[in-house]
C-alpha cells in the first residue's frame, strides 16, 4: 500500500446559494435550461445569492484525516455534497481517486413498515452492495449492531438510536479508499459511539477521511489537519488541530445575561483578572494552569445581613464542570449597607481546552438558603496546547522509580 | 494494491460537451449498475405497500372500474348515447379506461417516484436512474391485475382468439411508455415547482374526454374527426383496442412512427433528468 498517495486534491472550489426561495427556483429552472441547451452559467452572484462555500483547497493522502469545523452554516454541509458529488461546483476542481463512501445520513432508503432485516438490504443497495455482499455479511451487520432481538420487527417500532445503530452497522462494512463523515455518530448511546469510532479507526490506515463535527474532541481524536470555516471561507487551515480548535471555540458568541436585578440583590459589575465584563466584552482568555481573579460588585438587600458567595463553571454543552465553595466558614462576609464587593482568586485553573461559563449563587449564611443564582455572568476561554475529553486535566508529575 | 489502479472521479462546473451518442452510451452504462438498486427499491416499496393494506391490488383495479362502470350505466339507460361501437360497449369503455389508466400512471410515475425518495437525492450519491427504472417496474407490476381483469372480460364477452392479440402488449408498452416519456420530462421542473404536479392532475382527466377512451373515434370530417387524427393518443388506443378484440390484424403506419417518437422522447426525458439532478439537489437542500 503507497501511503503517500494523494487521494483527494481540492483547488479553489466555491459555490453559490440564494437566500430567497422563490428566486432559487427560478434559478434554478434558468440554471436547468441552460445546462441542457449547453449555455455556461455566469459566475457572478446573482440577486440574493451569496458564496455558501468559497475558494476551498486542500489535498489529502491515504491514512490522513482533515476535520471541517465551524458555526452552522458555515459551509461545511455544502463543501461535502460538492465533495460527495451530489452538486456541482460553480468554481474550482475536486480529483477524487478510489471508491467514496459517505456516512452523512444513516439509514437511507429504510422503508419503516419493512422488517430490519429487510431493511439492511434495502440501505445496502442504497450505498452500493450487491445483494451478495450483503447475505455474505449479514450475521455481521446484526451482530454489530447488537439489535438481533428486533431484527425482524418493522423498523417504524425502532428508537432513533436503533436505527441509527442498524444505519451504522450495515455502514461500517464499506470498505472505502475515501469516506466521508458528517455529524452522523450524534445519536446513538455513548458506548455504540465509541464502536464506531474504533471501527473509523480500524479504516482510517487505509483511508483518506473528510470529518464533519461539532464534537471538538472527536475532531481532536482523529484529524491530522483541519480547515476552521466561517461564512463559507477557510479561517483557518492548517496541520495545528489545536489552534484550530481554539479559534473555533473564540468564535462562539458567548452571551453573559448582562446585569441582573434580583428581588435580594443585583450584579453591578464584574472584572476577570481585572478585565471588566461588558455587552463589548464578553469574555477573557486565558492560559491553562494560569490564575484566574473574579471580582465582583453586588447590590445585595440589607436586610440581608451575611451573604455568602459561591461559583458554579460550565462547559460548552451547559455541563457543570465544577464549583466554588468556600471550605471554612471562617471570615463571613459582611453587607456593607446594601453593597458587597468581593474577589475569588482560584490560583490555578486546571480545566482543559475550551469555553466555560460561570455561574453566581448567593446564599443567606445561617440557613444556607439560595436567594439568588445567575447563570453565565460571564466567559473566559482556557488556551491550552492539547485537547483531551475531559473538562479537567490535572496538573501532577510523573517520575520514573526504578 | 500498488498494481490497482484507482477510480479517478472528477468534479467540476457544469460543462456539457456531449453527444447524442456519447450520452445514449453513457445513459446505457448507467442502467446496469441502476438496475439493481432498482429493483431492490421496486420491492421494498410493493412490500410495505401491500403489507399495510386490506384490499391490495383492488386499489389498481378501482379508478378504471369506476369510470367504466359509469359510462356504462350512463350508456345503459340512454342518458348520454355513445356512438356505435364494433364490439360490445362495455368491453369497449373497459378496455378504454384501463389503457387510459396505463398512461395517466406513466405520466404520474416518474415524479412519484423521484419525490418519495428525495431525502435519499440529497445526502447520497447514487445512481439516479434507479428512481425512475423503480418507477417503470411499479408500472410494470401494475399491469398485472389489469390485464387480468381484461382477459375475463375478453373472455365473458366471447372475443375469439385471434393473432393479432399478440400486437396488444406492444400497444400497452408504448402507451405506457409515451405516458413515461410526458412524465419524465415534466419531472424536473415539476420536482422544483409543486404547481406542475397540481397542472398535471388537472389536464389528465380532461384530455381523457378528448381521447376516444369512452366513446370511439368520429369517422366523419370536422374539427373533432381532425383533432383525432393528430391525438397520438387516440392512435395509440385505438389501435390496441382493435388487436385485442380482433378489428385490427396489422400494425398501421402511424403507430410504427409515434412508438419511434415516443422512445426519442424517452431518451431525450433521460438525457434531461440526468442534466437536470444536481441543479435539483442544489435546490432541495436538506
Amino acid at each position: 500500500m503507497n501511503n503517500n498517495e494523494v487521494l483527494i486534491k481540492v483547488e479553489g472550489v466555491s459555490k453559490k446559494f440564494s437566500r430567497d426561495l422563490k428566486k432559487s427556483l427560478w434559478y434554478g429552472l434558468k440554471d436547468m435550461s441552460g445546462a441542457m441547451l449547453g449555455i455556461k452559467p455566469k459566475k457572478k452572484l446573482r440577486k440574493s445569492e451569496f458564496w455558501a462555500v468559497r475558494d476551498i483547497s486542500f489535498t489529502l493522502k491515504r491514512g490522513e484525516c482533515i476535520g471541517l469545523i465551524g458555526h452552522n452554516g458555515a459551509g461545511k454541509s455544502t463543501l461535502l455534497k460538492i465533495l460527495n458529488g451530489l452538486i456541482p461546483p460553480d468554481e474550482g476542481r475536486i480529483e477524487m481517486k478510489g471508491r467514496v463512501s459517505a456516512l452523512i445520513e444513516l439509514g437511507a432508503g429504510f422503508n419503516p413498515i419493512l422488517t430490519g432485516r429487510e431493511n439492511i438490504y434495502n440501505n445496502g443497495a442504497v450505498l452500493g452492495f450487491s445483494k451478495k455482499e450483503i447475505d455474505a455479511k449479514l450475521n455481521e451487520i446484526i451482530e454489530f449492531s447488537e439489535i438481533a432481538d428486533f431484527i425482524d420487527s418493522p423498523v417504524q417500532n425502532y428508537s432513533s438510536g436503533m436505527k441509527v445503530r442498524l444505519g451504522f452497522a450495515v455502514a461500517a462494512q464499506m470498505e472505502p479508499d475515501i469516506l466521508i463523515i458528517d455529524e452522523v455518530l450524534a445519536v446513538g448511546d455513548l458506548g455504540f459511539i465509541l464502536k464506531c469510532f474504533n471501527r473509523i479507526d480500524a479504516i482510517l490506515k487505509n483511508t483518506a477521511i473528510i470529518f464533519v463535527s461539532h464534537g471538538m474532541p472527536q475532531v481532536a481524536r482523529i484529524c491530522t489537519q483541519i480547515i476552521l470555516m466561517d461564512k463559507g471561507q477557510a479561517k483557518y487551515q492548517g496541520t495545528n488541530v489545536s489552534k484550530g480548535i481554539d479559534q473555533y471555540y473564540s468564535q462562539f458568541k458567548t452571551e453573559n445575561s448582562g446585569v441582573f436585578q434580583g428581588q435580594w440583590g443585583a450584579i453591578n459589575s464584574i472584572l476577570l483578572n481585572n478585565i471588566l465584563i461588558d455587552t463589548k466584552n464578553k469574555s477573557i482568555q486565558i492560559d491553562r494552569l494560569s490564575e484566574l481573579t473574579i471580582k465582583i460588585d453586588l447590590n445585595i438587600d440589607i436586610n440581608v445581613k451575611f451573604p455568602e458567595i459561591s461559583l458554579g463553571f460550565f462547559d460548552k454543552e451547559m455541563r457543570a464542570v465544577a464549583n466554588f465553595i468556600r471550605e471554612s466558614s471562617i471570615g463571613r462576609l459582611e453587607n456593607k449597607n446594601g453593597r458587597l464587593i468581593c474577589c475569588i482568586t482560584l490560583p490555578c485553573i486546571e480545566f482543559s481546552k475550551g469555553i466555560y461559563s460561570i455561574a453566581l449563587i448567593i446564599s443567606d449564611r445561617p440557613d444556607g438558603k439560595i436567594l439568588y443564582r445567575q447563570q453565565s455572568i460571564a466567559h473566559f476561554q482556557v488556551i491550552a496546547e492539547h485537547h483531551v475529553w475531559s473538562p479537567f486535566q490535572l496538573n501532577g508529575h510523573l517520575e520514573q522509580i526504578k | 494494491m500498488n498494481t490497482k489502479t484507482l477510480k479517478l472521479t472528477i468534479y467540476e462546473p457544469n460543462s456539457n460537451k456531449t453527444s447524442f451518442f456519447s450520452s445514449l452510451i453513457a445513459i446505457i452504462k448507467d442502467i446496469i449498475p441502476a438496475h439493481e438498486l432498482a429493483v431492490r427499491l421496486f420491492k421494498r416499496d410493493i412490500k410495505a405497500q401491500y403489507r399495510q393494506s386490506f384490499l391490495g391490488f383492488f386499489w389498481v383495479l378501482i379508478p378504471p372500474l369506476l369510470t367504466a362502470g359509469l359510462w356504462i350505466f350512463l350508456n345503459n339507460n340512454k342518458i348520454i348515447a355513445v356512438g356505435k361501437t364494433d364490439i360490445p360497449y362495455p368491453l369497449f369503455v373497459m378496455i378504454g379506461t384501463i389503457l387510459w389508466q396505463v398512461f395517466a400512471e406513466g405520466v404520474n410515475q416518474p415524479r412519484v417516484s423521484v419525490s418519495a425518495d428525495k431525502g435519499m437525492l440529497t445526502k447520497i450519491n447514487f445512481p439516479r436512474e434507479a428512481l425512475l427504472l423503480s418507477g417503470f417496474y411499479t408500472i410494470m407490476f401494475n399491469l398485472v391485475p389489469k390485464l387480468l381483469v381484461l382477459v375475463t372480460a375478453c373472455y365473458f364477452f366471447k372475443v375469439e382468439l385471434n393473432y393479432s392479440q399478440l400486437y396488444f402488449p406492444l400497444g400497452v408498452l408504448i402507451i405506457s411508455l409515451i405516458g413515461f416519456s410526458i412524465g419524465l420530462l415534466l419531472t424536473p421542473a415539476a420536482l422544483l415547482i409543486p404547481d406542475i404536479a397540481r397542472g398535471i392532475g388537472i389536464i389528465l382527466p380532461f384530455a381523457m374526454y378528448l381521447t376516444p377512451v369512452i366513446y370511439p373515434a368520429p369517422t366523419t370530417s370536422g374539427y373533432f374527426a381532425l383533432l383525432m387524427q393528430y391525438n397520438p393518443l387516440a392512435t395509440l388506443l385505438s389501435s390496441s383496442r382493435g388487436w385485442l378484440s380482433g378489428n385490427l390484424d396489422y400494425i398501421p403506419y402511424e403507430f410504427l412512427s409515434i412508438s419511434g417518437f415516443t422512445l426519442l422522447f424517452l431518451f431525450i426525458g433521460v438525457l434531461a433528468y440526468r442534466i437536470s439532478m444536481p441543479i435539483i439537489t442544489e435546490r432541495f437542500g436538506g
